[in-house]
């Protein structure tokens, strides 16, 4: 049996579903407002988290504490592009320092890597591709992310590299750079970093493809054996990083120490603007999608005053009224905000290919379960906005007597 | 319905045809279209190519469908066309997944592969909604015996 209050409420749903039904028009404007409101709040904030945790999970792979790089702002800008999202780059500072930098106390592991990038249009594949070579018997960076089927390692008088995951090449294939054929010996897991772009060679590999560049390629690749890009250091446990990062650049004058944690740091700075703009442009629709919402339903409650001063007269109590376009309100809102929420979801997946490749940062959406929690969390911010917004109106109509109402709000 | 607000639903499908065309051309170009065509005696067959053709032509038949629709505005023609829209849409999503020839090449981080064939999918179903809508709109509608 249904209880009085249960067909009251019932009542009130039915009266919504009806108006809504008999305005098409106006609970379509409202609807497309609040959508593409949710739809923009939901893609962007997915962008700006995705990118967060892509971030910090190039920081927390690393491997390494600290980074030594050569002296200089914008060696610092292109190692951090390097490292995050595999653009290719190529400084460097001489190799001499790396026993002096073993030596220090606090210093556990150090490993050097030498950065050069390719010609456009290697015979692989279209585009740039990032080439480190890296010392095979101190590594520590890569070895712990290569899929378990590389087998074992080939000797250093071979040419091999090891590709990142988003590297379109197998374990056997050939590829050549500067004109020089390596052989694809293995293969890393995906990592969400820039090390899924990037081609692995041993230094032994990389001073014969240097050597041969001079005849074989179309522009000669020139690296002195003395040299190489960066040392990646680990420091023994519970060393004082700031400290330990001090002494380093004592021992070597002509490096900078980077921290792993000011890696993210650095990143994050460099996407502030973007994000400030994001959030600007967010904030601009959250106000017009308010505004369309409160316009909208004023006009409509002003519509229904009669009708409204009816229901009252007839007995029907204020909270009944508010009620009934509550739910009215509370329909077209809910609704509106799933719609856009899972388009731009739908958007944003389908897209996150390009938007990977074009703010060059690997993983530009977040995980499911937190892209499900925002998506929920931010449709009810936008179905609360739509309902306050649109139910203002009717609180001060409702304020009326039934006979001001009935007669469209004019005093008498 | 009437006449206006069939021939604005006529240019709305002649827009959304349009789009369909320019999104391997302008929009999101595919792999080196721009340096083929019908004349040049040495044709590669590049997959791609041939995915943007397709594309091209489902597009043109969608606008030529919305032309259709301004000129004449019957219910057996919305009826019609509306039936048009769902196969074409229903091609262009398929042509885009690999369903119905081979598509773009296996580089999966192509601008064929990230932009273009998602592009394509959402403007295939955005022609099928539309041709659902009209399908719908027309079978409401009250027929001439």
């Amino acid at each position: 049996m249904v209880t009085a209050g249960a067909q009251v409420i019932m009542n009130q749903w039915a009266i919504a579903m009806r108006q809504i039904r008999c305005n098409p028009l106006r609970s379509a404007l409202m609807a497309v407002g609040v959508a593409i409101f949710a739809g923009v709040i939901v893609a962007v904030t997915l962008l700006i988290v995705g990118i967060n945790q892509s971030i910090d999970r190039t920081v927390n792979q690393l491997g390494a504490d600290l980074m030594l790089i050569p002296r200089g702002e914008q060696f610092s800008a292109q190692f951090n592009e390097a490292l995050i999202s595999g653009k290719p780059t190529s400084f460097y500072l001489p190799q001499k320092r790396l026993p002096e930098i073993l030596a220090l106390e606090g210093v556990g592991r150090v490993t050097a890597q030498t950065y050069a990038q390719t010609l456009t249009n290697a015979r692989c594949c279209a585009g740039q591709f990032f080439l480190v070579g890296f010392d095979q018997a101190s590594d520590f960076t890569i070895q712990p992310w290569l899929r378990e089927d590389h087998g074992s390692w080939p000797s250093e008088d071979e040419d091999w590299v090891v590709v990142g995951d988003r590297i379109l090449l197998g374990i056997g294939d050939e590829v050549a750079f500067y004109g020089t054929s390596f052989r694809v010996a293995a293969v890393l897991n995906p990592t969400g970093t820039g090390m899924d772009w990037t081609v692995y060679m041993p230094h032994a590999a990389l001073h014969r493809m240097v050597a041969r560049s001079t005849t074989e390629a179309v522009t000669p690749l020139q690296i002195d054996r003395e040299q190489v890009s960066a040392f990646f250091v680990r420091a023994q446990p519970g060393v004082d990083l700031i400290d330990l990062a001090e002494r380093l650049e004592q021992v070597c004058p002509d490096c900078q120490a980077v921290l792993s944690s000011s890696v993210g740091k650095l990143a994050r700075a460099q996407l502030k603007v973007v994000a400030v703009i994001s959030f600007g442009v967010v904030g601009a629709l959250w106000i017009v999608a308010a505004l369309l919402s409160g316009v909208i339903f004023a006009q409509a409650v002003r519509e229904r005053s009669s009708e409204i001063g009816l229901f009252m007269a007839k007995g029907a109590k204020r909270g009944f009224v508010l009620g009934m376009l509550v739910k009215e309100a509370l329909l077209i809102a809910a609704g509106a905000s799933l719609g856009g929420s899972l388009c731009a979801l739908l958007m944003v997946t389908s897209f996150r290919q390009l938007l990977s490749v074009s703010l060059g940062i690997p993983q530009v959406l977040p995980g499911l379960a937190v892209m499900l929690l925002l998506v929920c969390a931010l449709c009810a911010v936008g179905t609360l906005t739509a309902v306050v917004c649109a139910c203002l109106p009717a609180v001060s109509m409702l304020r009326n007597e039934p006979f001001e109402a009935i007669k469209g709000g004019r005093r008498s | 319905m009437r006449r206006w607000q069939s021939h604005i639903s006529g240019l709305a499908v002649l827009l959304l045809g349009l789009l369909v065309a320019l999104i391997p051309v302008s929009l999101f170009p595919v792999c080196e279209a721009a340096h083929l065509g019908w004349v040049i005696d040495y044709q590669p067959s590049m997959r791609c190519f041939w995915y943007g053709q397709t594309e091209i032509i489902l597009g043109l038949c969608v606008g030529v469908a919305g032309l259709a629709l301004i000129l004449r505005s019957t219910p057996d023609c919305r009826f019609a066309v509306g039936v048009a829209l769902l196969a074409l849409g229903v091609g262009i999503i398929l042509v885009s997944c690999n369903g119905v020839i081979g598509s773009v090449c296996g580089h999966v981080n192509s601008r064929c592969q990230i932009g273009t064939k998602p592009a394509s999918r959402w403007a295939g179903t955005l022609v099928c909604l539309t041709g659902g809508a009209l399908l719908l709109w027309s079978l409401r509608e009250p027929r001439s015996s």
